[in-house]
């Protein structure tokens, strides 16, 4: 890193791509939609759901739908060995992928680049893709 | 009747009867001498006597016959008096010592003793006692007859009997009598023991009583006979009596003649010599003088008997002579044919001998050769059997150091066996230890997973963060590349930990098929060493039967060389039973001629 151009560095800091591997695909997100990275417990499938909806899944207190980014974004449908918990989207949701290779600048080695915009308007992150029944409240 | 004699006869025959007619005319000539000898002294006795000679000399004779009947009598009562003096008491015992060795009927009646008292045990009857008592009494020891009432102590019988009495003084005034009955069985015991001939009559009778039949003897020699001798002479039995009992003691026989008979008496005498009974013998003067026969010649009865027999041999001998000649012909013609017959019969046996001899001879030969092949072969087993014991001596050596080295190479094996086993439970401890650091390995990789997990959510916190964050976005990326290496260099270590344990299972399954291998080749060793023992076994067995084999047919050899001297023997024989069967038959043939000759001798056929 060149300490005369720190705020290019910065810049390049800021703009890097979280990089998984779903499927048959490396897929390359910004990391400003990305919350966290983990392994899954088990899910819960949703019956008649989406054919790229993996199920419901329970992380650190909350329910969320997990969304299989293989058959999302590309062509096989992924183990699920991690998960990737969006945030800025309209929904609570997380991404199955096969493996989480890391954080890397842009660069071409990424089959899929996805950028925050086209993953706001994707229709797997609408609200209502995923029907989730409701629950009844916990009463103390 | 010449030419009959001679066509009934041969010459031998005609020889024969001549030869016999010699032997026995000196025997008829001696037995017609004798004869003529023996009717001329029966003539001379009988015809030349005068009958008043006959009569004295008849008185003579019966006079001599008598005393000799009253001193055999005498000799019974000594016999009696001299046994008394060796009595010892009246007891069963002593009586049967003194008197047991008499016939039963000679046996005494009566033994008795009298004591000092004069009483006379056993008692006899009073009369008895008293006509006993005075003789019993007296010092000397007296014997003689007594006639006393009864059959000894039986008193129940008046009719008198007479009695040998004898008595012998004892010490103190005792004395022992002894009583024998001279009526019934026991008379007529005695009158049967004297010498007097079977055809003289005896009797002995009472004093002045008639002589009655039942005081004969009834022995068969005195008795019937007897009895109607003196019946007859009832009538002058008394005058008898008178006149016998005055006889002096020069004269003591009286006799009487009455027809043909002579009677003789002569008086018995009680121990004090009164006449109590008569001894009397009756005889004719045939039974004193027979005819013929009794007094002749012997040797001209002996030389009538020879010429009797000579005519009658005479007589025989001409049977004989006419008769056998047909009999010996048939016989001898018989005999002849039969000795033909045997003599073809031995020819055919000789020649069928002969046949069998020679076929016997050919088949010693034939066993010769037999006999030298089987010695040779005999000689070769011999041969045979030491080259094949020397051979199983060697296979022995051979089979006990291949068994040697066969333990060694077992023993070996058995060191290889047990490392391997050593080495496969290394292995299994190297492959249980592999999966130890397996299971590390996948607990590191988890934790690496993890961290980079944790760095990866570090930098993108650290991107939220702005500015601020971009120091902790250099260490989470530090920390992620840490992990990341920390997950190569796992999985690197993982790769060779497979490696080990794909070796370590490719070594374990070698050792496992080593050991499999070494337990069969210990079980090959086994099975050869037990093939070795067998071998060996064999081999003994082999060494043994060649040495047996070897014997065997040593002593075969011995065997045969016996054989053959035997075989050799007996062809030996064979021959020398060729040459006696051709004298056999020579003899046969020899025979037969002499038949032939004899045929023509005896004009058989």
């Amino acid at each position: 890193m060149n300490p005369g151009s720190e705020s290019d560095d910065l810049d390049a800091w800021a703009s890097k791509m979280l990089h998984v591997r779903a499927g048959d695909r490396r897929i390359a997100m910004p990391i400003e939609v990305v919350f966290e990275v983990g392994t899954p417990g088990p899910a819960v499938e949703v019956p008649h759901g989406a054919e790229w909806l993996h199920g419901l899944v329970q992380w650190r207190g909350r329910l969320l739908t997990l969304v299989d980014a293989g058959l999302l974004f590309g062509l096989r449908r992924s183990r699920a060995g991690k998960l990737v918990v969006m945030r800025n989207l309209n929904v609570e949701t997380a991404l199955a992928v096969d493996q989480v290779i890391g954080t890397e600048c842009p660069d071409e080695s990424a089959e899929v680049v996805l950028d925050a915009e086209m993953l706001r308007s994707h229709a797997a992150f609408q609200p209502g893709a995923a029907v989730i029944l409701e629950t009844a409240p916990e009463h103390g | 009747m010449t030419h009959w004699f001679k066509r009934q006869t041969s010459m031998r025959g005609r020889l024969s009867i001549l030869l016999i007619l010699l032997m026995v005319l000196p025997m008829v000539a001696v037995g017609w001498f004798g004869f003529q000898s023996l009717a001329a002294g029966n003539a001379e006795d009988v015809g030349n006597v005068h009958p008043d000679d006959i009569r004295n000399r008849a008185g003579l004779r019966i006079s001599e016959t008598v005393e000799g009947f009253e001193q055999g009598l005498q000799v019974a009562l000594l016999d009696l008096s001299s046994r008394l003096v060796r009595l010892r008491g009246t007891d069963a015992a002593s009586i049967r010592m003194a008197f047991g060795d008499l016939p039963p009927e000679q046996q005494p009646a009566v033994v008795a003793e009298m004591d000092t008292r004069g009483v006379i045990k056993p008692a006899l009857g009073a009369e008895a006692t008293a006509i006993l008592k005075p003789f019993a009494q007296q010092t000397a020891p007296s014997r003689g007859y007594i006639a006393l009432p009864g059959p000894g102590t039986d008193a129940s019988s008046d009719a008198e009997q007479l009695y040998q009495v004898a008595i012998e003084p004892r010490t103190g005034g005792r004395a022992h009598i002894a009583l024998r009955p001279m009526g019934g069985e026991n008379g007529a015991s005695l009158l049967s023991g004297l010498p007097l001939g079977s055809t003289v009559s005896r009797a002995l009778t009472l004093a002045n009583a008639p002589v009655q039949a039942r005081e004969m003897g009834s022995h068969p020699d005195v008795g019937r006979r007897e009895a109607d001798a003196f019946a007859v002479h009832d009538g002058v039995s008394p005058e008898f009596w008178q006149t016998a009992i005055t006889m002096d003691g020069r004269h003591p026989v009286h006799q009487v003649r009455i027809d043909e008979t002579f009677i003789g008496g002569i008086a018995l005498r009680d121990p004090a010599g009164e006449p109590v009974g008569l001894a009397l013998v009756a005889a004719t003067d045939h039974d004193l003088f027979p005819p013929f026969g009794q007094q002749g010649d012997p040797i001209a009865k002996i030389g009538s008997i020879i010429g009797w027999i000579a005519v009658m041999g005479v007589l025989l001998a001409i049977g004989m002579g006419l008769v056998a000649p047909r009999w010996v012909w048939r016989d001898i013609r018989a005999s002849t044919d039969f000795i033909f017959n045997s003599v073809d019969r031995l020819r055919e046996l000789v020649r069928r001998n002969s046949r069998a001899l020679d076929e016997q001879s050919a088949v010693i030969k034939n066993l010769m050769d037999s006999m030298n092949s089987l010695d040779t072969a005999s000689c070769s087993i011999a041969d045979t059997s030491r080259v094949l014991a020397h051979s199983a001596e060697q296979s022995a050596w051979v089979s006990q150091s291949g068994n040697q080295n066969a333990e060694t190479a077992q023993r070996g094996v058995v060191e290889v066996r047990d490392r391997v086993a050593s080495l496969s439970d290394q292995m299994e401890e190297l492959e249980r230890r592999c999966a130890a650091i397996g299971s590390i390995l996948g607990f590191i990789d988890h934790l690496s997973n993890e961290t980079n997990d944790l760095s990866i959510n570090a930098t993108i916190q650290a991107a939220g963060a702005g500015g601020s964050g971009r120091q902790f976005a250099t260490v989470a990326s530090e920390i992620g590349k840490l992990a990341d290496q920390a997950r190569k260099s796992t999985r690197d270590i993982q790769q060779l930990i497979e490696q080990i344990q794909v070796s370590s299972r490719t070594t374990l399954d070698a050792t496992k098929e080593g050991h499999q291998v070494a337990d069969r080749c210990l079980d090959s060793f086994e099975e050869l060493e037990s093939a070795f023992a067998r071998i060996l076994k064999w081999v003994e067995q082999t060494t043994e039967s060649a040495h047996g084999i070897e014997h065997s047919t040593a002593q075969q050899a011995e065997s045969l060389q016996v054989v053959s001297q035997s075989i050799e023997s007996l062809e030996q024989r064979a021959r020398e039973t060729v040459g006696n069967y051709q004298a056999v038959v020579e003899a046969a043939d020899e025979l037969a001629e002499l038949g032939a000759e004899m045929n023509v001798t005896w004009r058989v056929g």
